[in-house]
């Protein structure tokens, strides 16, 4: 027997062992995700394992459906200015925080954050009122600038993490080369932290296209996918739903794989250079 | 010519550069150093324009540019983290300076590789993140050198390169500054490297310059206690001095036997401590000149071709005599010897408080 030959020893069952918990553990949580996928294409009105027939029929619904058509376009028109929105603001935020001294700093920090962590149903709640005081009203641009509220500190968030990473010297070197602002921002501070922002701006999308309690309180008479899932199990269950459920659902794992070849590309890129 | 005048600067409530005055002449490769927190960098900032002076002013050539933003100010600062772009090539990174200011030195980047003694076909066209410590510090210096600044301003670029390249890159930022014609202000905590390098020497202390001059008129005579001992490789002896009527001191000591007569030279201040450097000194078995103290043999470190020898007196004062291997071979001394530790008198130098 050669040296090489690999050999089933304690340690390879072990390593064996804990993959197997660790995959178990992992089926069990991700179970409701496709038990959603695998109810949209069931042939009945509620999911039976037992006599399972497929169908692409709540498909064809949910696509001839101008209601749901309606709230799909609804979602994209608050997703898609949230996240360009969000993403400036929230950039903004950052460079302010992580490059620049001024004072009261760290309280900017607090209260630029502080929507983060107040629970979004009672946030939802004061945009509510705070939309019916200022005539306001209810509907897309309230929904946009009510998650703008939101978002903006996370993608602040995200983008800092980043951001903080750059050393601090690095502007002053920009600087004393002779960058005026534009340079500096066009050429150094944005290309330094562009992962950060790429990353910030798929989190604000994510949180804008599955919003529901900030839509719920200000999208008004305008549904949205979530609103339209929520009024459709508490007025009456159609197999749509799970059809509609698995739509988002494959949206964002489109959005998974895009950002997996991003970085795919930018690792290959690196070795390249 | 470079000139601050009253510069100041205070953070809160602590002064870190208290009212310096300097001139530096074009040309002239300047140190300043001092120990961590004497105010260098502060000053070093406030010259490259990152830091705004609390009060005072700088002069470039009998132009104010105090007020004078970094990135229109004629100096670049060479960053102890060398602050290179790390997304861009080494090309992009000294193309940099050229291509936003406009100040073009009329040298290509290969020019500027070679300048600083890079291959350029080698290295043009790498990522400023996958090059060594030291090929980093040569890119960085390209391109401030790229920038053509009238004073290039350096903040310990060395520091964290091995002691050898070091010894190196020290001698060819000297031959750099002398082929260029160009103002160099070297800030540094390391000695050594200023004194190999600069034409003159500011050593600060508690955000004031302590002594002003060549390296070498500082090494032999230090103005205070604070600098022979900065300076290192000193000897201190705390003393009592009379004065002899004709300019001069007698000098003695509960620290060493015999007298020593020293020159006035600090304006009539009376010395309270005497300064003997390492080299200066011997080790014998018997005292053997005017001047010496008895003490035990603690250590001998041969280092290459001189050799340390450590000593204590019975004051619990510690001595250390650097002697040349050759003369070590001639004298009988072991560790755990009870010895003379002796000095020529007239190598002592008087240094008031």
């Amino acid at each position: 027997m050669s040296a090489n030959t690999p050999r089933l020893s304690a340690p390879r069952l072990r390593a064996g062992a804990w993959y197997g918990y660790v995959l178990l553990v992992a089926l069990f949580l991700m179970t409701p995700l496709f038990t959603l996928v695998i109810a949209s294409f069931y042939d009945g009105r509620f999911l039976s394992i037992v006599d399972y027939a497929f169908t692409l029929h709540w498909y064809e619904v949910a696509f001839a459906s101008t209601s749901i058509q309606s709230a799909f376009l609804n979602t994209a028109k608050i997703a898609v200015p949230v996240t360009l929105l969000s993403t400036v603001i929230g950039t903004g935020g950052a460079v302010a925080y992580t490059r620049h001294e001024f004072p009261f700093r760290e309280q900017f920090k607090l209260l630029a954050l502080l929507p983060i962590f107040f629970p979004l149903l009672l946030l939802g709640l004061g945009m509510s009122l705070w939309a019916n005081v200022t005539n306001l009203g209810y509907g897309i641009l309230p929904s946009v600038i009510g998650e703008l509220v939101w978002i903006s500190p996370i993608v602040m968030f995200v983008v800092s993490i980043t951001a903080l990473g750059v050393d601090p010297d690095i502007e002053e070197a920009a600087r004393d080369l002779g960058a005026d602002t534009v340079t500096l921002y066009k050429d150094v501070v944005l290309p330094l932290i562009a992962d950060g922002i790429v990353s910030g701006a798929i989190f604000a999308f994510v949180l804008a296209w599955n919003n529901y309690y900030i839509v719920s309180y200000l999208s008004g008479a305008q549904s949205t996918i979530t609103t339209w899932i929520h009024a459709k199990m508490t007025q009456g269950f159609t197999p749509t739903v799970p059809a509609v459920s698995s739509l988002i659902f494959y949206s964002s794992v489109l959005l998974v794989v895009v950002v997996a070849l991003f970085e795919y590309n930018k690792s290959e890129g690196d070795e390249h250079s | 010519m470079l000139q601050t005048a009253a510069l100041r600067r205070e953070y809160g409530s602590t002064v870190a550069v208290k009212d310096i005055d300097i001139e530096i002449e074009t040309g002239e490769f300047a140190s300043i150093v001092g120990p961590s927190g004497c105010g260098k960098t502060t000053l070093l900032r406030m010259l490259a324009g990152h830091l705004e002076p609390t009060s005072g002013g700088i002069v470039l050539d009998g132009e104010d540019i105090t007020a004078t933003r970094p990135q229109d100010r004629p100096t670049s600062l060479v960053f102890q983290t060398w602050a290179l772009f790390p997304h861009m090539t080494v090309r992009e990174n000294i193309e940099f300076p050229i291509e936003t200011a406009g100040r073009n030195l009329d040298r290509s980047v290969e020019e500027l590789l070679e300048l600083v003694r890079l291959d350029p076909e080698e290295h043009a066209d790498k990522s400023a993140s996958e090059l060594s410590g030291g090929q980093k510090q040569r890119v960085a210096l390209a391109r401030s050198l790229a920038y053509d600044p009238d004073i290039l301003l350096l903040d310990e670029p060395l520091a964290s390169l091995d002691y050898a390249l070091q010894k190196q890159l020290q001698r060819e930022l000297a031959d750099l500054n002398r082929e260029l014609d160009m103002t160099f202000i070297y800030v540094t905590h390391s000695l050594e490297a200023a004194l190999v390098m600069s034409d003159t020497l500011f050593v600060l202390d508690e955000g004031q310059v302590a002594q002003t001059g060549a390296p070498e008129d500082i090494y032999q005579s230090p103005k205070s206690t604070f600098i022979a001992d900065f300076m290192g490789d000193a000897n201190v002896f705390a003393v009592d001095a009379e004065p002899t009527g004709d300019g001069a001191f007698t000098v003695t000591s509960d620290e060493f036997e015999g007298e020593v007569t020293v020159e006035d030279d600090h304006d009539g201040r009376e010395p309270t401590d005497l300064v003997v450097r390492y080299d200066d000194c011997v080790v014998r078995p018997t005292l053997e000149t005017p001047v010496g103290v008895a003490v035990d043999v603690d250590n001998i470190l041969v280092r290459g071709n001189t050799v340390l020898i450590e000593c204590s007196a019975d004051t619990e004062d510690d001595y250390v005599a650097e002697v040349p291997f050759d003369w070590f071979q001639t004298v009988d001394i072991e560790i755990g010897d009870r010895a003379y530790f002796q000095w020529e008198a007239e190598k002592s130098i008087p240094v008031p408080e």
